[in-house]
């Protein structure tokens, strides 16, 4: 073999060797910059199976998209194609180099130009002949397809099934331009050299023939390849600045949360590693409730990824309504939600509030707490129903907010007042835990969510009513006749992609009701959520609009939610009756006498129950 | 406040309009259109948890800004909400308050 | 009367939609120039909204006594009453309209007036107050109901009541339920309905929640002055928030005094809604809204709609005797307009 080098190589090998460099130093800097904690959870993960799970996660979201396969078929088939195919190619093309020059340690731009240093078998009888060039030249149409996607994108994006597609940032357009002339400009400088010496498989070998029949492609053949390592060079050159920064940074994200380290305050490492492993893949624009309410205004999660990177501060970010749909969406899982709050600064609102905690009402003991939530109290409908709830369950219960004057603190947080919600918390702490309840019952899935993730309340168990009833149904401790009629339920965001609480609902809906017509796919936001406060009245009741036709798409008789703020956002803009859970159960709800033994019965399974719960809560 | 003849003299109550500082009313204006809608009607003070109204907001901001903090009970707000939901015009009374805090801030009051 | 008009009154039929104080004043009046006069109503008896009313502002007269004289002026032969009948649609036929209605063939008519009235809002939707929920919070309209039943249903255990509140603006100017305008009679209502209150009732306290008091109608600022004078009702400027029950069932409110700017707390035996004016259901449009005009200022003819007048609350709130000249003023436009055609 002659010597494997030409001038060319020099411009793809320094572009290369700078992203390179640029990522060893940006992998230092993550792991430097994690907490101790985190980097020893990073060692320890290394050398268990961890490593291989996210090898695997690698291959089946890195490479093949399985995530945007489920969204859209095109959509991950394109891709799919960019990614596995230039994967293979690398992959292929480093075998293939090896075997034909005998050395597996040769530079790297041997395997990336191998077609220039070794024309390859015959044409045409290679043409059909499986080998080496054939599948080069498969997994280059792979990539060619996709790029054709990619085009067809940015002028319809309706074809891959996307509503809206990313408006790129200046940088991100001329990276996106050496990326999609490397492909091209490989074709053609391999067709050239395919030509020249009559060589090639189906797709260079037929090109090549095709210039050869034309013109001389001798000449044009080093251009070609000066061509191919100059945009080569111009992408990685580009590629730490640009959105193609997550090609390597993924693969690192994936390992280091498999290995368990999370998005905190704290973790400056994984804060900036999640902000370049965004492919700007734009699924998050048709994920987001704003889009169709607020069009044009460039708030979706993968411009303000994009601001944070670039050290811009974030236009719009208070618009935003943390609904976490975008996070629900994002292929790569990024941590969208904490990166939100995080950028909300605390700015000292509320550090007036007493912070010493006041003794609570030190009444008669309760096994069950009922926290109804401010915003009930604007809803009382549920307030009343719950009662009627409690009654016929024969619950012994308290109502720790009758009066309506408590928070719980989690807007504080919403709006980035970390502290002042922590003064707030302590406070109502106290009071919950000086009550001597075993159980307590929220409304509220926004209360329920901060007394969940935060509060400390020992061996208290924490329900939201849905729960509860879903339970209360489980035991027969009430009794309902169920209804003809036909219900949708609207997922509330901070009951069910914020705490995860989605089949117990489902299952009240299902035994109260005849048909459960809630469509299918990832629940919506109603739009009346604290996460934005500077949202008009106008856009909300948008959202509203917009939530309410996808909720009624199977014509359903009635809406039922599972949150006050979300069932007082719904009613003025819904046709059909909009009912909380808790109304439903208790208009479907048997009232009566219960049989003697039955009661006895009763409340000692429960008390069986609960000490069997306080049991695993304390021993968890 | 007693002089040294021994007589109180009484706070100013009179609103001087023309020496009105309106620079915190008019900066949070141009975030908030609508906080110019104001009505006054109080639904937001009737169901605060802490009884205050952001509604106060705008007639304090007639006054001197230093007076602001002792008439307005800011430093209690929760940022809990309740009052946007009752707004009848509408208005973003959770953002209103927390630019109105930070514009407080900048002009160096603290609240 | 003039023989070349009197040609107009003879050949020409009229079709009036809705037998509310408008439609029965416009079919009055077109009846007695001798049109032949259709006259709609899908309720099974005339009067619409003025059925449901004891005493109207500002002078106190009977609503059923006003009833009375209404239904004596169409108690003409060329009036013909199709009593619980709706109308669907309106079709232009043959240089007038036909008015399809669910009971057989469309009648055909030379000029069409809508008056087809409004809705009250649907206080449930203010849930806050509780309207559903608790027993004690009623509307206004209930009120009137309660009213012309008698003293009794005002009672609970047989004691008068101590204490009533009065929350105007239900649902008007507030964009949480999307209502930005006026309904412009509430507050009237309240008044009036404050000083029945304390005529039935002298020893109990009666208070009105009030944002702006609109008493622009004659009469209605006397009406205004005489509820604080003479009956001594209070008017607080403020807002009610969050209603609830207690254990005897009255509601407690919580308020702001924004005169005082202080919070404020009462318990009170009953609270009273002042509901807003809603556009009702019009069989000349798909969507629900006050009808339009052509020209506003000065008539009430539907655009893109020659020869169909509106009249009475379809085309915004309106008092009885606003509703009762605009249904006079709609019979006199559709005169003007088949003159002109001839």
């Amino acid at each position: 073999m002659e010597k494997l080098f030409d001038p060319f190589v020099i411009l793809f090998t320094a572009g290369f060797s700078f992203a390179a460099f640029w990522f060893i130093y940006k992998v230092i800097r993550w792991f430097a910059e994690l907490p101790a904690s985190d980097r020893s959870l990073v060692l320890h993960g290394i050398f268990s199976v961890k490593t291989l799970q996210a090898l695997w996660e690698t291959v089946s979201e890195s490479l093949l998209h399985r995530n945007i396969f489920k969204r859209n078929f095109r959509l991950g088939y394109m891709h799919m194609s960019l990614a596995f195919g230039w994967f293979m190619l690398i992959v292929i093309g480093n075998i293939e180099s090896t075997w034909y020059s005998g050395s597996m340690f040769k530079p790297l731009y041997v395997s990336v130009f191998w077609r220039f240093f070794d024309p390859g078998p015959g044409f045409p009888e290679a043409m059909y002949q499986p080998g080496f060039a054939m599948v080069m030249d498969f997994f280059l149409l792979l990539v060619l397809s996709g790029l054709g996607f990619a085009m067809i994108k940015r002028f319809r994006s309706k074809v891959v099934g996307m509503k809206r597609t990313t408006r790129q940032h200046p940088v991100d357009r001329w990276a996106l331009t050496a990326l999609w002339m490397i492909f091209p400009a490989r074709l053609i400088a391999e067709s050239m050299t395919c030509g020249t010496y009559g060589t090639g498989s189906f797709l260079t070998g037929s090109l090549g023939y095709l210039f050869a029949h034309f013109f001389n492609p001798q000449p044009l053949v080093l251009p070609a390849w000066w061509f191919y390592s100059a945009v080569l060079c111009a992408f990685f050159v580009l590629l730490p600045f640009s959105r193609y920064a997550h090609i390597p940074s993924e693969p690192v994200l994936i390992f280091f949360r498999k290995y368990g380290v999370r998005t905190s305050n704290l973790s400056t490492g994984y804060t900036d590693l999640s902000l370049h492993a965004c492919s700007s893949c734009g699924v998050c624009i048709d994920a987001c409730q704003l889009s169709e309410a607020l069009p044009g205004r460039p708030l979706q999660s993968n411009y303000f990824v994009k601001s944070l990177r670039h050290r811009e501060t974030p236009n719009h970010q208070w618009e935003c309504l943390l609904c976490g749909r975008c996070e629900a969406a994002c292929p790569v899982g990024v941590s969208l939600m904490p990166l939100r709050q995080m950028q909300r600064p605390d700015s000292g609102i509320g550090l007036g509030l007493a912070k010493a905690p006041h003794p609570g009402k030190n009444g008669h003991r309760v096994n069950v707490l009922y926290f109804a939530g401010c915003m009930s109290h604007l809803t009382p409908g549920i307030i009343e129903s719950m009662k009627d709830i409690f009654t016929q369950a024969g619950a012994k219960w308290q109502f720790l907010d009758a009066d309506g004057n408590r928070c719980c603190g989690r807007p504080m947080k919403l709006a980035g007042q970390t502290e002042a919600a922590r003064n707030v918390r302590l406070k109502l702490e106290q009071d919950i835990k000086a009550t001597g309840a075993s159980l307590l019952v929220t409304s509220c899935p926004i209360c329920y969510r901060i007394f969940n993730e935060e509060y400390e309340l020992g061996p208290i168990r924490i329900v939201h009513h849905s729960q509860y009833i879903n339970e209360l149904l489980e035991w027969n401790f009430i009794r309902i006749s169920k209804s003809g009629m036909k219900a949708a339920y609207h997922e509330p965001c901070e009951l069910g992609r914020g705490s995860g609480i989605r089949k117990e609902p489902r299952n009240v809906i299902s035994a109260l009701y005849s048909k459960d017509l809630t469509p299918p796919g990832e629940g919506l936001c109603c739009g009346g959520s604290l996460g934005g406060p500077a949202l008009d009245i106008a856009t909300r009741k948008a959202v509203a609009r917009g939530a309410v036709s996808q909720l009624t798409a199977n014509d359903p008789d009635l809406l039922v939610t599972s949150c006050p703020l979300c069932k007082k956002t719904f009613r003025p803009v819904s046709e059909i009756p909009v009912m909380d859970i808790a109304e439903a159960t208790a208009s479907c709800m048997v009232k009566g006498e219960r049989l003697a033994e039955a009661k006895g019965e009763r409340r000692e399974a429960r008390g069986e129950r609960e000490k069997k719960e306080i049991k695993i809560r304390v021993g968890s | 406040m007693k002089n040294r003849f021994g007589f109180e003299i009484q706070d100013n109550r009179q609103i001087d309009l023309d020496l009105a500082d309106d620079r915190v009313n008019d900066e949070v204006s141009a975030i908030i259109r609508a906080w110019r809608s104001c009505l006054k009607c109080g639904n937001c003070a009737a169901v605060c948890p802490e009884g205050e109204g952001v509604y106060k907001l705008d007639l304090s901001a007639f006054l001197d800004l230093s007076a602001f903090q002792k008439l307005t009970g800011l430093d209690k707000c929760y940022l809990c909400g309740k009052c946007q939901l009752v707004c009848p015009r509408g208005i973003p009374t959770r953002f209103v308050i927390m630019q109105v805090i930070n514009y407080m801030k900048e002009y160096g009051k603290a609240v | 009367m003039n023989p070349d008009k009197q040609s107009v009154g003879k050949r020409n039929t009229v079709a009036v939609i809705g037998a509310g104080p408008a439609g029965l004043s416009a079919a009055s009046a077109l009846a007695a120039l001798d049109f032949e006069v259709h006259l709609f109503e899908k309720e099974s008896r005339e009067g619409g909204k003025l059925n449901q009313y004891h005493q109207l502002f500002p002078a106190r007269e009977s609503a059923s006594e006003v009833m009375g004289e209404l239904l004596i002026s169409v108690d003409k032969e060329n009036i013909i009453r199709h009593l619980g009948l709706g109308v669907n649609s309106i079709k232009p036929s043959d240089g007038g309209w036909a008015v399809h209605h669910g009971d057989g063939e469309p009648i055909r008519s030379d000029a069409v007036i809508v008056a087809t009235g409004f809705d009250f809002f649907d206080a449930r939707l203010k849930e806050e107050f509780g309207y559903g929920i608790y027993s004690r919070v009623i509307t206004s309209v209930d009120l009137e109901k309660k009213l012309n039943e008698g003293r009794e249903t005002l009672l609970h255990k047989g004691t008068d009541p101590a204490a009533i509140a009065f929350v105007h603006c239900v649902g008007s100017r507030d964009e949480q339920v999307g209502v930005s305008y006026c309904s412009r009679l509430c507050c009237i209502t309240g008044i009036k309905q404050a000083i029945e209150m304390k005529e039935l009732f002298p020893e109990t306290k009666v208070y009105n929640f009030y944002i702006d008091m609109r008493a622009f109608g004659t009469g209605y600022e006397e009406l205004y002055r005489k509820a604080q004078e003479q009956y001594g009702v209070r008017f607080i400027r403020g807002r009610v928030s969050e209603a609830s029950e207690d254990a005897e069932c009255r509601i407690r409110l919580k308020a702001e005094d924004t005169l005082m700017s202080r919070p404020l707390k009462v318990s009170v035996d009953w609270l009273v809604l002042l509901v807003g004016m809603r556009p009702g259901c019009s069989p000349v449009q798909t969507d629900q809204s006050f009808l339009g005009s052509d020209n506003p200022l000065t008539g009430n003819a539907l655009p893109g709609m020659p020869g169909v007048y509106s009249a009475g609350c379809c085309s915004g709130p309106m008092s009885i005797p606003e509703s009762v000249a605009s249904g006079r003023s709609a019979a006199f436009q559709v005169i003007d307009h088949l003159n002109s055609k001839q």
